[in-house]
């Protein structure tokens, strides 16, 4: 009797339901399915994780994964104990980059981020130098070309989109209905953190609300909020209060799974004018369950969103917010536009974010790797 | 996926025609749509030209205030089915005399609508109505009817007839038109017809290659024309989004230089603010002390006011007691009572407590008195440098010399009679107090123990040269006053000066609390009430010197005004005043 070869996926902290925590989940079922003996290694798990998955989270972990064959491991973040792991590791590493977000967005706000997010940046450059990890796979080119940019040879990174359940919502029926005078619903989904560009959706509202006020549109604005980044929300607060935009936003921080899919299909745009994003689920989200979107060309965005979709350059001017609240307006108002936008956005998640297609190209990345631990 | 859309989509502008039109061309690019959609990026203003541009349009005119209405159903253009018909107003008939008979030949002159008015004016004698204009013209246009046709049907209208209106030929046009059905007559006569008509043709051919050429050369021109405007338009448009990107760039800086106009604004208002709040910080301290005290003194005030009133009253009373008394001395004085019996024993019923009496009632007054004074009068330099002003008043007087010294009366301390024998004049003291004066004896002054109004009256008649009583009357009742003023009158030489300090009860702090610190003060003495006194007892050239005001630093803050002033006399004025009077010479008086 020969045993299968075994595999850990190691990240500190492993929650469900998030973008990192799904994209661990379908690579772990997927390795899973294919035979491979799958455990997760980490400082933190959500029990929901520890319930339907091997989960070692003991104090050595270095111990704990000198019984596995190959690790993947997930750099989201700076984690001293996984860069420790990752040298004690004896078998080939995959390293899954998931980009760091740059410090410089939490400089005015939180040191602990800043720091984080340095330190974290560092460790990649560190691990480019690894001579165990033998793959990067990157969730988008634009990360790709991050890591690369960090010391990674070009011939040892691919790009393999995250796991999601984006798919799932293919087809789902939406509730929103669009009357020419609205009121229009744009939403907006991602943690209330400074790279997301939460300024520029206040902005926007508040053009529209000059430029056609003939038509009530209101964004809701959707995220978990950090204590540890009051200086921002007060920030916010003063522009929403400077704008007079009461009633015309509404934030209502983290919701469940359940109510962001209703969110999704209640609503009547997307609006997505975040600064900086490594790959960005909430907008194949969003295209899947046939929301036309609208969404800036910053970082990784306008990959993610693929073609036949409406991107516009993140606004630094009153005409740039205009623009934007004018291609919003046009959104709103004109099903032959949104037909286009929607059936753009549904081929851009059926032909590159569903399941078998992240499946098929994750396993044609790893299988250089594979085929080295089953010899 | 795709939604159903509501009516007002169905109203979009021609700018979402363009749109469409684009979106259209995009999703029949074959090559786009087999493409995998990869890193290459998502879509952009490249891909969407058009709808960026009529967006960009849109909020700039909005922004500007001019909301674009949606474009208005065109009006089909009006069809001028013979395009060699020069177009004609509509109306009256042009040329058609309204009238009983018509040649043929003259209806079929005119063209198109205007043959279809002309026809209707000559046989109907009216407009065509619009729906029968529209019909005609649609049936000569498809060659479905011809004018000779469209005459019949008029004439032969009961209309028609009704009027009686005839064209003449027209009847025989018809027939010929008849007979031209039939099977070989009709052809036959089509050849006779057209043998005959060959000319007139002809020449019809000849007139319209003429006109076909001249209109030919009309298009030609157009077209250069149009070509001509077509390339002015484009550089226009070329001119218009170059303008439009500078205005856009213009626009940009000058948002940026607005953000910055508005944060330095922002800024300098801030600073502004803070300076007014730190300029303003002891400004309000300084009212909010003010305003308490003004507030209490105020109210010290009222009730230093009523009582002024009531030692006003007082005053007059005691004034005209004093008249009565006086005439009542006259009386004895008349009846030969002695006169200097009666006095004391006035003094005796009116002297009811004050300083006069503290020693002989209680001697260890003398020793509280003068540590009372040690703490509340001031230190001893302070009241040198007090009555240093005194100095020039007395030797004005030619007072100090042996001949004629001074008398300081209350002289407590000593500090004058130290100041005269440094300014070498002489000096002499009496005070009540055995403490006061064993201390100026300590000093090598030259005082005497005893009562102030006792002491003058055994003094030589005219043998004084100056008597100065600081900080004494207010110590004094009534009548004691009036009888130091008496004996001082009498001990003074001619000439010889009377100076009285006393506090000032116009300084509303001294009149309300300060002047009862002592409380062998009998009562607060107004400035005009003592001066008009010391005039009413005989003395001359009586003025008020005011005198030890609180510096001017003290002063409530800010430009003039009347209520500042007052204000600031009443709180911060003299604190003391003066009475100087002189005894008058014989030659003036």
């Amino acid at each position: 009797v020969t045993s299968s070869p075994r595999i850990c996926i190691a990240h500190q902290t492993v929650m469900a339901g998030d973008a990192i925590g799904n994209d661990i989940a379908g690579a772990y079922e997927l390795l899973a399915r294919c035979g491979y003996e799958m455990a997760i290694l980490c400082e933190h798990v959500h029990p929901d994780v520890e319930r339907r998955y091997r989960v070692i989270h003991e104090a050595d972990l270095v111990a704990a994964s000198a019984g596995f064959d190959m690790m993947l491991y997930h750099h989201s973040i700076h984690w001293p104990g996984g860069e420790v792991l990752l040298q004690r590791f004896a078998g080939p590493v995959v390293v899954k980059y998931h980009n760091i977000t740059p410090p410089r967005f939490f400089e005015r706000f939180a040191e602990v981020y800043r720091s984080s997010c340095e330190l974290g940046r560092e460790q990649t450059a560190r691990i480019a130098s690894f001579t165990n990890v033998v793959r990067w796979q990157s969730d988008s080119a634009y990360n790709a070309a991050e890591i690369v940019a960090a010391g990674v040879p070009r011939e040892r990174s691919g790009v393999v989109p995250p796991f999601n359940s984006a798919g799932s919502a293919l087809g789902r029926e939406r509730t929103a209905r669009y009357y020419p005078t609205g009121p229009f619903e744009a939403l907006f989904v991602g943690r209330q953190v400074p790279n997301k560009g939460h300024a520029h959706l206040l902005r926007t509202v508040a053009a529209w609300r000059e430029l056609f006020p003939e038509a009530r549109m209101r964004c809701r604005i959707v995220g978990a909020r950090d204590p540890r980044l009051d200086g921002y929300y007060r920030e916010l607060a003063d522009l929403q209060s400077s704008l007079d935009l009461d009633g015309c936003v509404e934030w209502l921080g983290q919701v469940g799974n359940d109510e962001v899919a209703d969110l999704f299909r209640g609503s009547h745009l997307y609006l997505n004018l975040s600064e900086h994003e490594g790959f960005c689920v909430p907008l194949i989200e969003a295209q899947a369950i046939g929301l036309p979107m609208i969404s800036s060309d910053a970082t990784a965005i306008p990959e993610t969103a693929g073609s036949g979709q409406l991107v516009v350059p993140l606004p630094r001017s009153q005409v740039d917010y205009d623009l934007i609240a004018g291609l919003t307006h046009q959104v709103c108002t004109s099903a032959d536009l949104r037909r286009r936008l929607v059936e753009a956005g549904c081929r851009n998640v059926f032909q590159r974010f569903v399941a078998p297609v992240i499946e098929s190209r994750f396993m044609e990345e790893l299988e250089p790797v594979l085929r080295m631990i089953t010899k | 996926m795709a939604d159903p859309g509501t009516p007002s989509d169905r109203h979009d502008s021609q700018a979402m025609q363009a749109l469409s039109k684009e979106l259209e061309r995009l999703r029949d690019d074959k090559v786009r749509r087999s493409e995998p959609q990869g890193a290459s990026g998502g879509g952009s203003e490249r891909e969407f030209p058009s709808l960026f541009a009529t967006v960009r349009a849109e909020v700039a005119a909005r922004r500007l205030g001019v909301t674009r209405d949606e474009p208005a159903i065109a009006e089909p253009p009006r069809v001028h089915v013979d395009p060699l018909s020069p177009p004609r107003p509509m109306g009256s008939p042009d040329g058609i005399e309204v009238r009983k008979e018509y040649e043929l030949g003259e209806l079929l002159a005119y063209n198109g609508e205007d043959f279809l008015h002309a026809a209707y004016w000559s046989l109907l004698g009216r407009e065509p109505d619009q729906g029968a204009l529209t019909h005609f013209i649609g049936l000569l246009y498809r060659g479905e009817t011809s004018k000779i046709g469209i005459l019949d049907f008029l004439a032969g209208s009961s209309e028609a007839k009704t009027r009686a209106a005839r064209v003449r030929g027209l009847a025989r046009v018809l027939r010929f038109h008849r007979w031209r059905r039939l099977p070989i007559v009709g052809r036959l006569l089509g050849y006779g017809k057209a043998l005959i008509d060959l000319r007139r043709i002809s020449a019809i051919t000849e007139r319209h290659e003429t006109l076909h050429f001249r209109h030919e050369q009309d298009l030609l021109g157009a077209i250069d024309a149009l070509n001509a405007l077509s390339d002015q338009s484009r550089s226009a448009v070329e001119h218009l989004g170059r303008e439009v990107v500078r205005l856009e760039r213009e626009k940009a800086a000058r948002d940026v230089a607005l953000a910055l106009t508005g944060k330095v604004a922002a800024l300098e208002a801030n600073a502004k603010r803070t300076i007014a709040e730190l300029a303003l910080r002891p400004t309000h301290h300084e009212l909010e002390r003010v305003g308490r005290s003004i507030v209490a003194a105020l109210s010290e005030l009222h009730s230093e006011l009523a009582q002024i009133d009531r030692r006003k009253s007082e005053v007059e009373a005691v004034t005209a007691g004093l008249r009565e008394a006086l005439r009542r001395c006259d009386e004895l004085a008349a009846s030969k009572i002695d006169g200097t019996e009666i006095e004391k024993r006035i003094d005796e019923r009116m002297a009811r407590g004050g300083l006069e009496t503290m020693g002989d009632e209680d001697p260890h007054l003398d020793s509280f008195y003068t540590q009372f004074e040690d703490r509340f009068r001031g230190t001893r330099e302070e009241i040198r440098e007090r009555v240093g002003i005194y100095l020039p008043i007395l030797t004005e007087a030619a007072a100090g010399s042996k001949e004629a010294p001074v008398l300081d009366v209350g002289c407590g301390r000593g500090e004058l009679l130290e100041l005269i024998r440094d300014a070498g004049l002489v000096g002499r003291g009496v005070d009540l107090n055995v403490e006061m004066v064993a201390i100026c004896r300590g000093l090598d002054l030259e005082v005497t123990q005893g009562n102030a109004i006792a002491h003058l009256r055994a003094l030589k008649e005219g043998s004084i040269g100056a008597i100065v009583a600081l900080h004494l009357i207010e110590h004094l009742p009534f009548r004691r006053r009036i009888a130091l003023l008496d004996a001082a009158l009498r001990a003074l030489k001619p000439g010889g000066a009377l100076v009285l300090e006393t506090p000032n009860p116009e300084n509303i702090n001294v009149g309300a609390c300060t002047f009862w610190n002592d409380p062998s003060h009998i009562q607060p003495l107004p400035p005009e009430s003592t001066q008009a006194i010391v005039e009413l007892r005989g003395f001359d050239r009586v003025e008020i010197v005011r005198l030890h005001a609180y510096p001017f630093e003290n002063h409530l803050p800010g430009a003039g005004g009347a209520v500042r002033d007052t204000l600031n006399h009443l709180i911060y004025g003299p604190r003391d005043y003066a009475i100087v009077g002189y005894k008058p010479r014989p030659d003036v008086a």
